[in-house]
C-alpha cells in the first residue's frame, strides 16, 4: 500500500498546460502536408433499398480527388459486437443520415459540391421507429439476415438475436419462483416507465486523419478505443496489425461516444483511392445524425414485498431502441437489462427481459453510465412507491433490502466490496434525513444504486527507467479528459520513488504502447492502473537487483532496498545507498537498460447461462456503489424545477487522485441534470428534429446547482490500491433521485423525462395521474 | 468569388493575410495564422468553444466575419501567456480541476478574463452568467466558476 | 458556408445606393449573430452582405427630451450598459440584458434582434411595450413603421430589399411609468419560451392610465395585447382585473410549438407571464406610494 506520498493526493492534470494555453493538438487540429477534406453522403431516407449509386459526375468535379462508396471496401459486414452493418451502407440504408458515399477534395466547400452531383437511387420500404411498434409480428423486418450474422470475437459478448425479428439481443434471467415470490408479498406495485435517448455532446466533434500507403495505414483518431481501431482496419484493408497505426491525438470528451470507428474507414479508403492524406471531421449537426446517443428504454417493472418492508421479488421487461445497427446496444441490454437492472437489493425471486430493438434511427452506443440510469430511473421510482405503500421511509426501505458483503448478485457472483449501506448512511447523514421540516413545494429524495464495469478486459503497460532516472510510461489506454495520464502517471511515480514531474506518458499509440482495451466502461484507473502498478514494480525490481549488485562489498539483497526519494537504500540504514540516476545509468552502460512491463486482466465473463442468466463467474471486473440525494423546489405555476441541492456518495475504492474523482463526478451528475430536466433527441419520421446545440440543451453553467461530493473508499482487494471506477456512475441516480424529490414535493409520479417544466405542468395538473406518451 | 487583402491585429501582433469576405474569423485564426487554440465546436454560435475577446470583449468568433474585425485587437488563447508566465486564470483552471478534456478550456478562460477585466470582483450568479456562453460536458462547471472566483478574490490580474 | 461578397459602406448614402443596386441579392448585416448562423445552415444565401459597422451615427444612442434614438447598430450590451436607459426604459434594459449568452449580447444589435424577427425574440416585446417605431431608410426616402406593424410573419419583416432600418424610436415615458421585462425561458441562454413587456402609467388611486404589453413567443410574431390593455386601461387595478388580464391574453395568442415547449403550455405561461408582470409593477407602485 502507498503511503499517501503522489497516490492519494489532489495534484493538477500533467498535460493541464497544454489545455490551459491552447497549444494541445487535438483530432481538429491535426493536419498533413498535402491533405485532402472529406465530406460523406447520407442517406436521405429512413427505410430503402439502394438501386443505384452514380459517383460519376461528383467525380469529374475540379478538385475532387476521391469518391468512395460501398464498393471500395469489401463486401462483408462489420460491427463491434454482432456484425450487422457496412462501413458505407450496401443494398440498403435503415435511417436518415445512414452514410452511403463519401468524397476528398481539395477543400470543403468543393466537397459539398460533390456530395451534391452523387446521384443515389432510392426504392422506400416501410420503416419502423418505435422499439415497442418494431416488436410487433408484423412489422417491416429491418435486418432480414439476422440469423446469419456472425459475431466479433474481440471481447467476450453475449448476443441471443431472435431470428425473423428486429429483436437483435434477448437476454434473460430467472431466479427462484417468480409467481411464488409475488403471493409472498402483501404489496405489488406494477409500473411502466421511459427514458428518452441523449446524447454524448462531447465538445470536439469526432475527427480523423488517415494516410494510407500499400504497406502502412496511419490513423490519428480521437477515438477512445485505439487498438479496437487498429484491429478493425488490419482487417478491412487486409494488411497485418503491425503495419496499421493508430495514434490518438488529444481528445476532447468521449463518454463511450467516440468508441465505434464509423469514420477512420471511411478515411482510409479515401485516402487509399486519392493517395493522400484525407481529413474527416463532423459538423455538429453529423453528430446528431450519425451518431445516435444512448439507447431510449422503456421499462416494465413489477416488484413485491412484504408489510415488514422486504423484497420478494421483481420482473422487469426492457425494450431498448437499438437503432438501426446493435453496436453497443448488446452490452447495454446484457449489463444494465439484465446483470444490473433490478438494482443493489437482496431480491430471491427474479424475472428480467431486456429486449434490444431495431429501429429506423441512427443506432445509439454506449454511453457515459451504460443503460443504468434508464433501468434506475424506473426501479428507483418504484422503490418510493412501494416504501410508500407500505407506509415505511424510503431510506429506511433500502437500508433494509440493500446489499451487503458476500451477497450473492442477480447472477449468482459474490459481491466484494460492497457499500451500499455506507454511501446510503453518509448521503441521509448530510442531508439530515428526516430531521429537517420541508417548506411548501419542496421535496427530497435519496436513491441508490450500483454500477459495474466490464467483465474480462485487459490492460498493459511498459515503464522505462531513463538514464537520470526519470521515467517515461507506455500505456495503450486513451487520455479522454478523464485524467487517466495523471493517475497512471502518479502510480508510476509512487512506486519509483520519482516526483510527478519527472514522469512522461505516451499513451494511445498502436505501435509504440503495449496494448489496452482501451478508455471505457470506467476502467482505466482500475485495469490500467493494475498494469502500471507491476510494470512499475517490474521496473523496480530491476533497479533493485542491479543497486544490490553496485552495493557490493556490502552484503544486501533486493529486498532490504527500498526505493524512495529518488534513492535505493538500505531500508533498515537509510544513509547508506545510491541516488536512483546512477544505477539508471548503471543499466544503461552493462547493457541492459530498465524497461519495465505488467498486464492485468479484469475478472469475470460476459456469458450468461441463456435461460436462467446465471453464471459461475463475475458478471463484471468490479462493482462500485453508490447513494445520490437531491432536494428540489417547484414552481407550481410553471412547472419549473429548482434543484437546490445534489448530495451523493461515491465509492471509489481509493482515490488516486480527489482532485480528479471529484471532477468525474461532478461531469457526471450534470449530465444527469441534463437527463432529468433539459435534453432529449427528438425525432419526427425518423428525421431528428433539435440536431444543434440551440435546441438540444444541455445545462450551462447558469443552470448548475449546488453539488456536494463525498467520496467513499471501501477498497477492492482487486484494484490499484483498492481502486475502483468512478467516471461513469455519478449519472446514474440524478433522474430517479430528482423524480422522487418532485414526487415527495407535489404527490405527482411522472414517469417519463425529462421533467420539463410542461410535462410538469401537465403532472400537476392531472393530479397523481402520470402523464402518458 | 475572390480573395481580398486583409489585416488583423492578433495577439499585439500585426499580420497581412488574403481572405475570402465570407470567412468567419475563426477559420482565419486556424486556418490561416495557424492559431489552433481557438476550436470549433458547433455551428450555430451557442458552444463558445471559439470565444476570442474583441477590445477587450468576449465574442464568438464562428459569428463574425473576418473583416470587420479588423481594427480592432483580438485576443486569442494563446496571447493570454506573457513571457513563459501562465495567466492567474490558467493557473487556477489547472490548481481546481477546471480543465477535464481541455477543449473548452480557452474559450471558458477568455470569457473569464473578460468578466475580470471589466468587473474585478463578480458575483458567483455574475461569473455564471458570464459563462453560460460556453459549454462544458466533463466538468460540471463547478470547478470553472470556482476557479474564476478564485482569482476575483486574490486580485490576480497581471 | 456559401461565399458572399462584403462591403463596408461609411456613410449612409453609400448603404442605400448599394441597396438601390443590390438590394434583392443583399443582406444588411449588423450584428450578425443570427444571420451569419442562417447562412450556415444554408437558409439564406445572399450574394452580399453590406454592414452597418462603419457607419458611426448608427452606433449612436441619443437621448432627446421626448424620445431616446437607438442607432442600428447599438448593441445590446451598449443598451444594458447604459445608466439612462435603465431608469427611463427599465423594460429595454431587462430585455438586453437577456438576450442569448453575453458573447451574443457583446456583437447582437437591438436593430438586427428586431429585423430577425422571431416568435420569441427579447428586443420586440419589450420595444413593443414602449411604444416604438422603427425608422426604415433607403435611396427613396423615409418612412416610420410603428413596431407592431414590422413583422410579417415569423422571420419575415415588412422591409423592402432596398430598405434598412436605421434608428429605433422610444417614446421617453412619463414620469410616472414604471417598466419590467419577464422572461421565461429554459435555459439562461436561450430564446424565450414565452416573455412580457410591460409598461404601465399608474395614478393615484391606484388607477391603470396607460398600459402597453409586448409579447414573445405568444404568436407566429412579437404581438401587442391589445384586448388586455383594454381590459386594464382606465380601471382600477384589482386582483380579479389581473387574473382577467391574463386570461384573455391566453385566449387571444396563437403560439408555436418548438423546441422551447408546446403550444399550450406556452399559452398558459403568456397568461401567467402577463400576471405576473402587472403584479410586479403595481406592487412596486403601491409601495412608493406608501413612502
Amino acid at each position: 500500500m502507498s503511503n499517501g506520498a503522489i497516490v492519494g493526493q489532489s495534484l493538477p492534470l500533467v498535460d493541464g498546460v497544454e489545455k490551459v494555453t491552447g497549444r494541445g493538438v487535438y483530432g481538429v487540429d491535426v493536419r498533413a502536408a498535402g491533405m485532402l477534406f472529406a465530406r460523406i453522403l447520407r442517406s436521405p431516407c429512413a427505410h430503402a433499398r439502394i438501386l443505384h449509386i452514380d459517383a460519376s459526375a461528383a467525380e469529374k468535379i475540379p478538385g475532387v480527388h476521391a469518391v468512395v462508396t460501398c464498393n471500395d471496401l469489401p463486401d462483408r459486414r462489420v460491427g463491434l459486437a454482432l456484425k450487422d452493418e457496412y462501413v458505407l451502407a450496401r443494398d440498403k440504408v435503415r435511417y436518415i443520415g445512414e452514410a452511403v458515399a463519401a468524397v476528398a477534395a481539395v477543400d470543403l466547400d468543393t466537397a459539398d459540391e460533390a456530395l451534391k452531383a452523387i446521384r443515389v437511387e432510392y426504392e422506400e420500404i416501410t420503416p419502423v421507429f418505435d422499439a415497442r411498434e418494431a416488436l410487433r409480428e408484423d412489422a417491416p423486418r429491418i435486418h432480414e439476415e439476422l440469423a446469419h450474422y456472425q459475431q466479433s470475437s474481440y471481447l467476450t459478448r453475449f448476443i441471443r438475436p431472435i431470428p425473423d425479428s428486429n429483436v437483435a439481443s434477448h437476454i434473460k434471467l430467472r431466479k427462484g419462483d417468480i409467481a411464488a415470490g409475488f403471493r409472498l408479498a402483501d404489496v405489488v406495485l406494477e409500473d411502466t416507465f421511459y427514458c428518452p435517448r441523449i446524447h454524448h455532446c462531447y465538445m470536439e466533434p469526432h475527427a480523423v486523419l488517415a494516410q494510407y500507403t500499400p504497406d502502412k495505414i496511419t490513423v490519428w483518431s480521437n477515438g477512445q478505443r485505439p487498438f479496437d481501431i487498429r484491429t478493425y482496419m488490419a482487417d478491412l484493408f487486409g494488411l497485418p496489425m503491425s503495419k496499421v497505426r493508430v495514434i490518438n491525438t488529444m481528445i476532447g470528451g468521449g463518454f463511450g461516444g467516440k468508441i465505434t470507428a464509423k469514420l477512420e474507414p471511411i478515411a482510409v479508403a479515401l485516402s487509399r483511392k486519392s493517395q493522400r492524406p484525407v481529413k474527416l471531421v463532423l459538423t455538429r449537426q453529423e453528430e446528431f445524425q450519425g451518431f445516435g446517443g444512448a439507447h431510449s428504454a422503456w421499462v416494465k417493472i413489477k416488484s413485491g414485498a412484504t408489510s415488514d418492508g422486504k423484497l420478494t421479488a421483481r420482473e422487469m421487461e426492457v425494450t431498448w431502441d437499438a437503432g438501426a445497427y446493435a453496436d453497443l446496444g448488446v452490452s447495454v441490454a446484457l449489463l444494465a437489462g439484465v446483470v444490473g437492472a433490478s438494482g443493489p437489493y437482496r431480491i430471491p425471486n427474479l424475472k428480467l427481459d431486456s429486449y434490444l430493438v431495431y429501429t429506423n434511427k441512427v443506432n445509439p452506443t454506449a454511453l457515459r453510465g451504460m443503460g443504468m440510469q434508464q433501468v434506475a430511473w424506473a426501479v428507483e421510482s418504484q422503490t418510493d412507491l412501494l416504501a410508500e405503500k407500505l407506509g415505511m421511509d424510503p431510506v429506511e426501505f433500502r437500508m433494509r433490502n440493500a446489499l451487503e458483503e458476500g451477497d450473492r448478485s442477480a447472477t449468482g457472483e459474490i459481491l466484494e466490496s460492497v457499500s451500499v449501506r455506507e454511501c446510503l448512511k453518509k448521503v441521509a447523514d448530510a442531508m439530515q434525513w428526516g430531521k429537517r421540516p420541508k417548506a411548501a413545494n419542496q421535496g427530497r429524495a435519496i436513491c441508490v444504486w450500483h454500477k459495474f464495469s466490464a467483465a474480462a478486459t485487459t490492460s498493459s503497460a511498459a515503464i522505462k527507467i531513463n538514464a537520470d532516472g526519470s521515467v517515461t510510461l507506455l500505456t495503450g489506454s486513451s487520455e479522454i479528459g478523464q485524467g487517466s495520464k495523471t493517475v497512471l502517471s502518479q502510480i508510476a511515480a509512487e512506486e519509483l520513488g520519482v516526483s510527478l514531474e519527472e514522469v512522461s506518458v505516451i499513451s494511445g499509440d498502436t505501435d509504440a504502447t503495449p496494448f489496452d482495451h482501451g478508455s471505457f466502461s470506467s476502467r482505466v484507473t482500475h485495469h490500467t492502473g493494475n498494469a502500471v502498478r507491476f510494470a512499475a514494480l517490474d521496473a523496480k525490481s530491476q533497479l533493485l537487483n542491479l543497486a544490490a549488485e553496485m552495493m557490493q562489498p556490502m552484503e544486501v539483497t533486493a529486498e532490504a532496498l527500498e526505493l524512495k526519494g529518488h534513492r535505493v537504500f538500505v531500508r533498515a540504514l537509510p544513509e547508506t545507498g545510491l541516488p536512483l540516476a546512477e544505477v539508471a545509468l548503471a543499466a544503461q552502460l552493462r547493457g541492459k537498460p530498465v524497461l519495465g512491463k505488467g498486464s492485468f486482466r479484469g475478472q469475470g465473463s460476459h456469458r450468461l447461462d441463456p435461460e436462467t442468466g446465471q453464471s459461475s463467474e463475475p458478471a463484471a471486473s468490479e462493482w462500485i456503489y453508490i447513494a445520490q440525494g437531491a432536494e428540489i423546489e417547484v414552481d407550481p405555476e410553471t412547472g419549473v424545477i429548482r434543484v437546490l441541492k445534489l448530495v451523493g456518495a461515491y465509492d471509489c475504492g481509493k482515490a488516486i487522485n480527489p482532485l480528479a474523482v471529484r471532477g468525474q463526478i461532478l461531469g457526471g451528475v450534470m449530465m444527469g441534470v441534463g437527463l432529468s430536466l433539459y435534453e432529449e433527441m427528438t425525432y419526427e419520421d425518423g428525421q431528428i428534429v433539435n440536431p444543434t446545440f440551440m435546441d438540444y440543451l444541455i445545462p450551462t453553467a447558469a443552470e448548475a446547482p449546488p453539488i456536494e461530493v463525498m467520496l467513499v473508499e471501501n477498497p477492492h482487494p482487486l484494484g490499484p490500491y483498492g481502486a475502483k471506477g468512478v467516471g461513469e456512475a455519478s449519472i446514474v441516480l440524478i433522474p430517479c433521485a430528482i423524480g422522487n424529490a418532485f414526487y415527495n414535493a407535489t404527490g405527482v409520479r411522472i414517469r417519463e423525462l425529462p421533467l420539463s417544466p410542461d410535462r410538469v405542468l401537465e403532472g400537476l395538473g392531472a393530479k397523481g395521474q402520470a402523464s402518458s406518451r | 468569388m475572390i480573395k481580398k487583402e486583409l489585416q488583423l491585429r492578433v495577439n499585439g501582433g500585426l499580420f497581412k493575410l488574403e481572405v475570402f469576405p465570407s470567412t468567419v474569423l475563426l477559420d482565419v485564426l486556424r486556418d490561416e495564422l495557424g492559431l489552433t487554440g481557438t476550436k470549433r465546436g458547433c455551428e450555430t454560435g451557442y458552444c463558445g468553444c471559439c470565444t476570442v475577446l474583441l477590445g477587450g470583449k468576449a465574442i464568438h468568433s464562428c459569428s463574425i466575419l473576418a473583416f470587420r474585425a479588423k481594427d480592432h485587437e483580438i485576443l486569442t488563447i494563446e496571447g493570454l501567456e506573457k513571457d513563459g508566465k501562465l495567466h492567474p486564470l490558467q493557473k487556477a483552471f489547472m490548481d481546481r480541476g477546471a480543465s477535464q478534456c481541455g477543449y473548452c478550456s480557452p474559450g471558458m478562460i477568455l470569457s473569464g478574463k473578460a468578466l475580470l477585466d471589466s468587473n474585478p470582483n463578480p458575483s458567483e450568479a455574475e461569473v455564471r452568467r458570464a459563462l453560460s456562453g460556453n459549454l462544458c460536458r466533463c466538468t460540471g462547471y463547478l470547478p470553472i466558476i470556482e476557479a474564476v472566483l478564485s482569482v476575483a478574490q486574490e486580485g490576480g490580474r497581471p | 458556408m456559401a461565399r458572399f461578397d462584403y462591403f463596408e459602406p461609411d456613410h449612409l448614402d453609400e448603404l442605400f445606393d448599394l441597396l438601390a443596386r443590390y438590394g434583392e441579392d443583399a443582406r444588411v448585416i449588423a450584428g450578425g449573430q443570427s444571420l451569419l448562423i442562417l447562412i450556415r445552415q444554408g437558409l439564406v444565401r445572399p450574394g452580399l452582405l453590406i454592414s452597418l459597422d462603419k457607419i458611426s451615427s448608427l452606433r449612436q444612442i441619443s437621448y432627446k427630451d421626448n424620445e431616446i434614438i437607438l442607432g442600428a447598430m447599438v448593441t445590446q450590451s451598449d443598451v444594458s450598459a447604459a445608466d439612462r436607459i435603465r431608469e427611463h426604459l427599465a423594460v429595454l434594459s431587462q430585455a438586453a440584458s437577456k438576450v442569448g449568452s453575453v458573447h451574443v449580447q457583446n456583437l447582437g444589435t437591438v436593430g438586427g434582434n428586431l429585423c430577425h424577427a422571431e416568435p420569441n425574440g427579447d428586443s420586440a416585446p419589450a420595444l413593443l411595450s414602449a411604444g416604438a417605431s422603427i425608422r426604415a431608410s433607403s435611396s427613396r426616402g423615409e418612412r416610420a413603421i410603428p413596431l407592431e406593424d414590422f413583422f410579417r410573419g415569423p422571420f419575415e419583416n415588412v422591409l423592402e430589399p432596398d430598405e434598412a432600418v436605421t434608428y429605433i424610436h422610444v417614446p421617453v415615458p412619463g414620469s410616472g411609468a414604471s417598466s419590467v421585462y419577464l422572461k421565461h425561458a429554459l435555459r439562461a441562454v436561450d430564446r424565450a419560451t414565452v416573455s412580457v413587456g410591460l409598461m404601465m402609467q399608474m395614478e393615484r388611486g391606484g388607477r391603470c392610465q396607460e398600459i402597453r404589453i409586448g409579447l414573445s413567443g405568444a404568436a407566429p410574431t412579437p404581438i401587442r395585447a391589445k384586448k388586455a390593455e383594454a381590459l386594464l386601461k382606465g380601471e382600477k387595478i384589482t386582483e380579479p382585473l389581473i387574473e382577467a388580464a391574463g386570461m384573455e391574453v391566453s385566449r387571444n395568442c396563437d403560439p408555436l410549438s418548438d423546441a422551447h415547449g408546446p403550444a399550450e403550455y406556452k399559452r398558459k405561461m403568456v397568461g401567467l407571464f402577463t400576471q405576473r408582470a402587472i403584479r410586479q409593477l403595481v406592487g412596486a407602485y403601491s409601495a412608493k406610494q406608501e413612502v
